[in-house]
């Protein structure tokens, strides 16, 4: 009957293992893929070289369209998907109307929630501030 | 000059800096993203594309942000990674590719090309992210705070996405594992 192996010898084989590894991830990682040859380089640097000669530089885009794409990028980060980030931009472009058309009328400004909801279904978004009374209007059922 | 001095001299338009930024990039991207797509040829495009970008808009580098070195990497991640994502078959489309076409072992890749082609072969298996934070964390020159930057990661998760990246390594490379040591 064969001898279980004992746990120091099967630790340093362990150990063996995982160095095996690394080296083998060290050549791997700091090896030329393809044709890493010094000529294929150059090749390559030349045509990086000529952007300048061909390519013309962008004037610089205007601060609202940066202000715009970085909450849409946060957004994003927070889980919104594209649809419900389509819709967040309607409800605040309808949001601001008609607030501004509010403002124009009583000289206050208001978000009108129930378009809000209307949009995006008021569990999803808004549902717990209605449900806790945290806005006055009753919701749109849409 | 810094890279970071360099890129500020960009946005004026000088082709002395963007040449400099190339000189000193270039090569270690094209490495890098090959190692992402498995394919130079592909990574040169992407780079090139990285750079032109970098031409254009060069003040989407925001040095008060981050480090042009950890900046620069990240495009190129992104760029591969979505370059990944655009060529990768939908789940019909490369079903049939795979069943007409099963994988060779580890044992007979090395069969055919020796030790370190099975290793590529596993590692080249691996999901990108794995294998990019794999060839982050051991080029020369990189800290583990620059790699999980670049990775957009805090530094636990990388260590836990390193820790997977080997665990799969070792358990793909399990058939060979007493040719390798």
């Amino acid at each position: 009957m064969t001898q279980p192996p004992r746990p120091e010898k099967k630790q340093n084989a362990e150990q063996a293992w995982e160095q095996t590894l690394e080296r083998n991830l060290e050549r791997w990682a700091n090896s030329a893929e393809g044709d890493g040859s010094p000529g294929a380089q150059d090749a390559f640097l030349a045509r990086l070289a000529d952007i300048p000669n061909t390519v013309a530089q962008k004037p610089r885009q205007p601060i609202f369209i940066d202000w715009v794409l970085t909450a849409v990028k946060a957004a994003g980060g927070w889980g919104f998907a594209a649809p419900q980030l389509a819709g967040l931009v309607i409800a605040a472009y309808l949001g601001v109307l008609s607030g501004a058309a509010e403002q124009s009328i009583t000289d206050e400004v208001y978000i009108d929630e129930s378009i809000s909801a209307h949009i995006f279904g008021a569990d999803l978004f808004f549902g717990d501030a209605f449900d806790s009374g945290g806005f006055d209007d009753p919701v749109v059922e849409g | 000059m810094s890279d970071e001095m360099l890129a500020v001299q960009l946005r004026g338009g000088d082709a002395a800096a963007f040449h400099m930024l190339s000189q000193r990039y270039a090569v270690r991207l094209v490495n890098f993203a090959a190692k992402v797509l498995g394919s130079t040829a592909q990574a040169e495009d992407e780079v090139q594309e990285v750079f032109i970008k970098l031409w254009q808009r060069p003040e989407l580098f925001d040095a008060d942000k981050a480090r042009f070195k950890t900046w620069i990497h990240r495009v190129t991640l992104n760029r591969c990674l979505d370059h990944k994502r655009r060529r990768q078959p939908g789940p019909i489309d490369g079903l049939e590719d795979q069943l007409a076409a099963p994988q060779p072992s580890a044992a007979d890749v090395m069969e055919a090309g020796g030790r370190d082609a099975a290793v590529r072969r596993a590692i080249a298996a691996l999901p990108a992210r794995q294998r990019a934070a794999l060839a982050l964390c051991h080029l020369e020159g990189l800290s583990n705070r620059e790699a999980a930057d670049i990775l957009d990661l805090k530094i636990k998760a990388l260590e836990s996405l390193l820790s997977r990246a080997r665990a799969n390594l070792k358990q793909a490379l399990k058939p060979i594992k007493e040719h390798l040591l």
